[in-house]
């Protein structure tokens, strides 16, 4: 195929799908009877069917051409109101388009599609709607010929009629091919192009027989007729068959007078009469026309040439004979890539824009020049100057180019109502869908690309999201369902939102589907939030659909909808509600090729970091780090309006050293991406910069961490960031930093905060057991929990583990035994393990301090009230050592080992006979917090150390001051009332007695600085409150024969 | 040099010019193609490939016209194929195409 069929067709697909674009929405709109102007819309969807038509009959696409056809024929009685525009002739419609689009978009390919079903069903429509006499003008042929010539012209009566109605002229003209063209130096194509510019050749023919075969000589005559339909009267038609007598275009009928045609003639070649030409009203009177015949009447010459005999001919000849290919044979469409043409996408520009795209275009050959020049001659003045006219060019230019390829989004959007209505039809659901927001520009390849993930997500709104309407009614919500589709602009990006308002997503729901089809494991959905739970359906495959509907479940899921919002540089958030409905909203750069970001420096590589996700800077001076970075557990968090964010430094990111920060301040970016909050340390910020992005090669590919990479004015290249990468490279997208974390309090990291495990142990009871003594949590089925002898314990690794139940040691209801059990591990005083029984859910959860001792006992520190419930707080150490509740397993069924060796509970802490002969190590502790106070007096005693307790700095002293020499170690938290641990300290060392005492500070906060001010005051060792080991360790160390 | 290329193929002839059939050389066009007719005789179908052709005139549509006519009085099917959109369109408009099957490249 030549570049100039290319061409042609490609004209053809283009214009085709303009007008497809919006008839969708047009037959949606029409079907509504409250639409205003509906009128209008449906000439606009009626004139789309002829256009196509006619484009497809010229382009010899003959299936094409037939089914247009035939929904032009149906569309042209809905606007006459002889047909109602209910749903099922609306459904035909929609069809009937959907395969016009189809067979357009593989056109090569069209000429073998089956078009019947829908071409049979159109018919049967429009002859439902048609009196009877009218009925049979579909089916039947006429004849129309001119009186001299001894072969007439067949044509669809029905087709010829309605042409008429339409208040076109008909024209049947005769051209001869050898005189009025060729000996006029004309081609035939030149004459078709031209009549097809102004009408539409209704049929067509050449007469063969007169050309005769090869063996004879060349025909003098090529005789072609052509039935012609145009809004150009009589005076003006012969303009366009230039060269054709006028003697051989005959009138048939106008538009005053299409009665000549319209009358159903009886079946029996019954005369159509010939206009008397009196009656003819044609100007052509007026007309001076030197040429023709002097034929006294005006309309003579021009007059139509109807036949009298006989015309119409009625024919019994079956209607689509002129669509029909000889030798074609009808087979299904099979689409096969290698015969489908690839149409080059194009775009429609407005002239004013092309315009000011060339004056830019001249603007910078000027500045160029210019520059050349100023160059040449060294002029620095100049060359200074036209550099800045340059930028200036080229920003307004790209601005200009980047708006070429700004199109409304509402083109992604326009296919919804459609899918929608489909959707509720087959479903039974009644369902509303608001679009707002569709004159939102963005650029092309975005509108493109997000139509799939939308359709997907209004699917799964329309399918999952909608209730049936009697559920609607029986949970108090009107009966029809909406779906809210909304874009916006929002800091320089595009946000859509699909909204609906059913049933929402129960978070545990998706969680344990997530876990029963292997994509989590319990103890990851153990530490995630709701919302992170939500977000479990963008893994790959992921389902909750318990049976696959033939809505949606199909497969195709929303990993697929994040991949491609990802590919288009977007976030997707998913928010749901239990029975109030889910919104999910996706944020969209307005562009692909350019990206604004921000450079920034890790040490001498410069990084781009898009501003997409960039949510804020901060600054802060370099000797206030402390008080705004806090340690909680491996992460760095900053606290930001209440918000504890996680930070790492961009070195860590990158892999480099962490070069000296020769800033004054910190500067610090806070990064979005998808549900992840985090933030990034940066040695410097540079420019804001608007870049070309550039794909990384291959080999690069494993690196997360980066989108891509850019080369920078300076012709350094610079990689671009991927907050998404970053996050999953440093784990801050994991579970392990949550939204309750980060919802968290400010003052719950501060230093009298315990971190617990938070789980049930029945429905209404709650427990809570510091997190510094779990080692694992175990998910285990009840069959695993096994009594032997009167223990119990169960398989573990490579042994047994014993287990308790807390109610046979706490005042607590028998643990019932549900599927939802769980273990949770602690290491006892010797190393070994021991199991908790509990059940889910388990969470993490930050304690401050207000503990009610009002519960406390064995085992049971206190209790305290979380999220409404009470929750009573374990003493771990009272179940590490409590060794009375594990009787030694004996006998053969044991192919364990004993789950508590005597001979392996020797306390490593203890300090022996030797320990026991001689004098005991006497601790001062001095702790505010109730609870910390209790757990580490419980820690020193159980190692057999002799504690003595102050409730803060100030009585801790007191209590020094008065007998300072029996203690042989004194252990301090550092924020207290009254005197903190540095003055406390400090206080102590200024004694006599305090001199040489090894003074351990213990807390939780555990900067650097804080740890530098506690030696400055005189603290021996600092430590972190709660890490038993340790601080067991630092007292063996620190006080002789401990 | 010929005017024409032919190739015959399972029964199919398939007669290819080699110059545009326009008024100038149609006289020379319809005399190779009948004497191509005349030399060949096993064949059951005869197409006219207009691959390499750009422009067709009158004269050209004759040349086709005539060799369908001839092959008709002999029940032979006939087609053109590979015509080039504008060839196919101006064929179609011409209503060949209830005539013969013209398909495009």
């Amino acid at each position: 195929m030549s570049a100039f069929d290319d061409e042609i067709f490609s004209e053809f697909v283009v214009e085709c799908r303009e007008h497809l674009e919006t008839i969708e929405s047009d037959l949606l709109a029409i079907e509504d009877p409250s639409t205003p102007d509906r009128g209008d819309l449906i000439n606009k969807v009626f004139r789309a069917a002829h256009t196509i038509k006619g484009g497809a009959g010229f382009l010899g696409l003959g299936k094409i051409q037939e089914l247009a056809h035939a929904a032009e024929n149906v569309l042209d009685r809905v606007r006459s109101n002889d047909i109602e525009p209910q749903p099922d002739v609306v459904n035909i419609l929609l069809q009937s388009f959907d395969q016009l689009s189809a067979l357009i978009e593989d056109y090569q390919n069209s000429q073998s599609a089956d078009v019947s079903e829908l071409t049979h069903a159109l018919t049967d429509l429009l002859s439902s709607h048609l009196e009877s006499d009218e009925r049979e003008t579909l089916k039947e042929s006429v004849e129309v010929k001119t009186e001299d010539a001894d072969y007439g012209i067949q044509v669809n009566k029905y087709d010829l009629s309605r042409t008429a109605r339409e208040g076109y002229f008909i024209y049947l003209v005769r051209i001869d091919l050898i005189h009025d063209l060729e000996n006029q130096g004309k081609r035939p194509w030149d004459l078709i192009q031209e009549i097809t510019s102004a009408g539409t050749i209704l049929a067509s023919q050449i007469d063969v027989a007169a050309i005769g075969s090869l063996e004879g000589p060349p025909s003098a005559i090529m005789p072609l007729e052509i039935l012609y339909s145009t809004i150009l009267n009589p005076e003006f038609v012969d303009g366009v068959f230039e060269g054709v007598p006028q003697d051989r275009i005959h009138f048939i009928s106008g538009p005053d007078n299409p009665e000549i045609i319209l009358p159903v003639p009886e079946r029996e070649n019954p005369p159509v009469d010939t206009p008397e030409p009196e009656s003819e009203p044609t100007p052509q009177a007026t007309t001076p026309s030197p040429e023709p015949e002097p034929e006294p009447t005006p309309p003579a010459a021009p007059a139509p040439q109807v036949p009298e005999e006989p015309l119409p001919k009625v024919t019994p000849v079956s209607e689509p004979s002129f669509l029909d290919t000889p030798e074609e044979e009808k087979a299904p469409v099979v689409k096969s890539d290698a015969g489908t043409a690839k149409i080059d996408e194009t775009l429609r520009i407005s002239v004013p824009l092309l315009d000011s795209l060339m004056n830019l275009a001249g603007e910078l050959v000027l500045s160029r020049n210019q520059l050349l020049e100023a160059i040449r001659n060294d002029n620095k003045h100049l060359v200074e100057s036209s550099s800045q006219q340059i930028d200036q060019i080229s920003s307004e230019l790209q601005e200009a180019i980047m708006k070429t390829r700004m199109q409304p989004v509402g083109n992604a959007l326009n296919k919804f109502p459609r899918l929608v209505r489909d959707l509720s039809r087959k479903s039974g659901k009644s369902i509303d869908l608001e679009i707002v927001g569709k004159d939102v520009e963005m650029d092309k390849a975005i509108v493109e690309g997000i139509g799939d993930p939308l359709t997907h997500m209004i699917r799964n709104s329309a399918d999952h999201g909608i209730e049936s309407p009697e559920d609607r009614i029986h949970s108090g919500k009107p009966e029809t369902g909406t779906i809210r589709l909304e874009a916006r602009y929002e800091a320089g990006q595009v946000v859509i939102e699909v909204k609906d308002d059913g049933k929402g997503m129960d978070p545990a729901r998706i969680a344990s589907s997530a876990i029963r089809d292997g994509k989590v494991t319990e103890e990851e959905v153990a530490r995630m939030s709701d919302r992170e739970k939500l977000n479990l359906i963008f893994l790959p495959g992921f389902s909750t659909a318990a049976e696959i509907t033939e809505v949606s479940g199909r497969g195709v899921g929303m990993d697929v909808v994040k991949t491609n919002i990802d590919k288009l540089g977007g976030l997707i958030e998913l928010d749901s509600k239990i029975g109030s409905g889910s919104r999910i909203r996706i944020n969209l750069p307005l562009t692909l090729a350019i990206m604004p970001t921000l450079l920034v420096a890790n040490g001498e590589q410069m990084i781009a970091v898009p501003q997409a996700n960039l949510r804020e800077l901060i600054s802060f001076p370099k000797e206030e780090r402390d008080q705004h970075v806090k340690r909680v557990d491996r992460f760095e968090v900053i606290t930001v309006r209440d918000e504890v964010i996680p930070v790492v430094h961009l070195s860590e990111v990158t892999g480099s050293a962490q070069s000296e920060v020769q800033d004054e301040n910190y500067n610090l970016m806070i990064l979005r991406s998808g549900t992840s909050t985090f933030g990034i340390f940066v040695d410097a910020l540079h420019d804001t910069e608007e870049i070309v992005v550039r794909p990384l090669g291959i080999h690069l590919k494993k690196c997360i961490e980066y989108a891509g990479s850019t080369i920078l004015g300076n012709g350094r290249v610079a990689m671009i960031l991927d907050p998404g990468g970053v996050a999953e490279k440093t784990g801050l997208s994991s579970g392990q930093f949550q939204e309750s974390n980060a919802e968290t309090e400010a003052t719950d990291v501060a230093d009298d905060t315990l971190q617990t495990i938070l789980f049930s142990h029945n429905d209404d009871e709650s427990c809570a057991i510091p997190v510094h003594r779990i080692r694992r949590i175990e998910k285990i089925a009840e069959a695993q929990v096994e009594d032997l002898a009167g223990l119990t314990a169960m398989q573990y690794r490579d042994g047994q583990l014993p287990l308790l139940r807390l109610d046979e040691h706490l005042p607590l209801q028998p643990l019932e035994k549900k599927e939802d059990l769980i273990v949770l591990v602690i290491e006892k005083t010797d190393k070994s393990m021991v199991g908790l029984l509990a059940r889910q859910p388990v969470d993490i959860g930050f304690l401050n301090g207000q503990i009610d001792d009002h519960h406390s006992g064995p085992g049971v520190i206190g209790s305290c009230v979380v999220d409404g419930k009470t929750t009573l707080i374990l003493d771990a150490e009272h179940f590490s050592r409590d060794r009375r509740e594990v009787p030694q397993l004996t006998g053969p069924e044991s192919t364990a080992q004993p789950l508590l060796d005597a001979g392996h509970d020797d306390n490593p802490f203890d300090s022996g006979e030797d320990t026991q002969a001689s004098e005991p190590i006497r601790i001062l502790l001095a702790e505010d917090s109730d609870f910390f106070r209790k757990q580490l007096t419980g820690f020193l005693q159980s190692a057999n150390y002799i504690v003595e307790t102050g409730s803060d700095g100030q009585e801790a002293y007191e209590i020094f001051q008065d007998r300072g020499e029996s203690f042989d170690l004194v252990l301090t938290d550092i924020e207290m009332p009254r005197m903190d641990g540095r003055e406390f300290a400090a206080s102590v060392r200024k004694l006599k007695t305090g001199q040489d005492v090894p003074i351990v500070a213990l807390s939780t906060l555990a900067d650097e600085a804080d740890i530098q001010k506690a030696l400055d005051a005189g603290v021996t060792e600092y430590h972190i409150k709660l890490d038993r080991e340790t601080l067991l360790d630092a007292v063996r160390r620190l006080v002789p024969g401990a | 040099m010929s005017n024409i290329t032919t190739q015959l193929d399972d029964g199919i002839l398939t007669i290819q010019p080699t110059i545009d059939p326009v008024a100038s050389e149609s006289k020379a066009l319809r005399e190779s193609i009948l004497a191509e007719l005349d030399a060949q005789s096993d064949f059951a179908k005869v197409q006219i490939d207009l691959q390499t052709v750009k422009i067709l005139d009158s004269s050209g549509i004759g040349v086709l016209i005539a060799t369908y006519n001839t092959l008709k009085s002999k029940g032979t099917p006939f087609s053109v194929i590979n015509a080039s959109s504008d060839i196919a369109a101006l064929l179609n408009s011409m209503g060949l195409s209830n005539h013969f099957s013209i398909e495009s490249a």
